[in-house]
């Protein structure tokens, strides 16, 4: 009998390590005992990304970010799916991202014309219609509704929305 | 009813707990050999102790891409030093292509492909640019880890690890390998291992990244003996650079005038 209980406590907690271990989004609330595992990883992924950002300079204004990431959010699932389907093809696959991104690239352009961005909002590529002009002697890029002072935001380049005066 | 034990049930519960541990093997081994920190120290106070000199660094940076490819990035600088106020870095290389001055009056980051600089005034020692550009304007100076006086202080700070792994071969020179960890960061130096104990090479691993991505310099061409002409520190625009402003850590935005 002792030996029944035991293996029926015991199977139980071996299909949660499964499920734990295989479909960490499927686990039942109360597997998440684990603060320290969620909190490492999300550290971790927030590392990377940070680094990433602060190396590659990509650091957008809050409300840009948001708006860039609904619209871009379908687009990458696609990408990501043909990658996933044309892993053999590699030229055919690297073709195919980078005319997404160029894709994505040119809808977030678009959007970054036509929405009149907060002062102070900073991207690190210029929507892709600017013109260059001075105002008291100061070069701004004016692009679509918004202007754009050039600076640099530690070691990268980066444009700075700004209102003219 | 006895079934099972506490002990049991709390094996149990570890076992299933466990599962969802991510594997990082990290011995919690505090261990510092002397002989690692002291050859630290040596180096660190005879590179403190060098009137001027001038270096090659090759810096290899560590990514992952957003598809979870690893990329490393290169980045060539040539230094050069004249204590205690002159300092000039030129980079080349994928993420960057940068030249940076300081003259001990102003500092100066120059983008020779954009044609643009910036020029901002700065502290009168090399120690105290170096702690303004990094807290005022978020920039990052090549090696400047191993420039400052005190840099030996900064290093061990809170280390509870630290190895002689051995000796290698880096570029000709026989190179004493030294490892040393502490909260979040790992950090291996090879120290020259002659009369002259210069930093060969220098890898900072962040420990806090599941890919334990790592930053890496390595060291060549060591001069300190090198031919310096003090107004190469200043930045002389040349025609069609445009002035722009740093976005300062400590104001938000730029603000027009």
């Amino acid at each position: 009998m002792k030996y029944i209980i035991k293996i029926a406590v015991f199977i139980p907690l071996a299909a949660l390590m499964f499920i734990a271990d295989i479909t960490p989004n499927l686990a039942p609330p109360y597997l998440q005992l684990f603060p320290e595992a969620v909190a490492w990883t999300d550290q971790g992924a927030f590392l990377v990304s940070r680094r990433r950002m602060r190396r590659r300079g990509v650091i957008v204004g809050a409300s840009v970010e948001k708006r860039r990431d609904a619209q871009a959010s379908s687009q990458q699932q696609q990408q990501e799916s043909t990658i996933a389907q044309e892993q053999t093809a590699t030229a055919k696959q690297q073709a195919a991202t980078a005319q997404q991104q160029a894709a994505t690239a040119k809808q977030q352009a678009a959007t970054a014309e036509a929405i009149l961005l907060p002062e102070g909002t900073v991207v690190t590529t210029l929507p892709p219609t600017c013109t260059p002009m001075q105002v008291s002697g100061v070069e701004y890029q004016h692009c679509g509704v918004n202007y754009y002072r050039t600076a640099f935001q530690g070691n990268n380049l980066v444009y700075v929305t700004t209102h003219p005066e | 009813m006895n079934v099972l034990s506490y002990r049991e049930i709390s094996v149990l519960l570890a076992l299933a707990l466990s599962a969802g541990v991510p594997t990082v093997i990290r011995a919690q081994t505090f261990t510092v050999d002397p002989s690692a920190t002291q050859q630290l120290k040596q180096m660190t106070d005879y590179l403190g102790s060098l009137k001027q000199f001038s270096v090659h660094t090759q810096v290899t940076l560590e990514d992952v891409t957003d598809f979870g490819h690893r990329v490393d990035l290169d980045v060539s600088a040539s230094i050069i030093i004249k204590r205690p106020n002159k300092l000039l870095a030129k980079r080349k290389g994928d993420p960057i292509d940068q030249t940076f001055f300081y003259n001990g009056k102003t500092l100066t980051l120059y983008n020779p492909g954009d044609k643009v600089y910036a020029t901002e005034p700065a502290p009168e020692t090399i120690e105290g640019m170096l702690d303004y550009a990094r807290e005022s304007l978020d920039l990052i100076v090549p090696a400047a880890d191993l420039i400052y006086p005190n840099a030996y202080d900064l290093l061990v700070q809170d280390i509870d690890f630290a190895i002689v792994v051995g000796k290698t071969v880096i570029n000709g020179k026989t190179c004493s390998h030294l490892l040393f960890s502490r909260p979040g960061v790992d950090f291996q130096v090879w120290v020259a291992d002659d009369s002259k104990p210069l930093p060969c090479k220098y890898v900072v691993t962040d420990t806090g990244n599941p890919g334990l991505l790592s930053v890496t310099t390595v060291m060549s061409d060591w001069n300190l003996a090198p031919v310096i002409v003090d107004n190469e520190f200043t930045f002389t625009p040349p025609k069609g650079t445009k002035p722009i402003e740093f976005i300062r850590l400590d104001t938000i935005g730029i603000t027009t005038h």
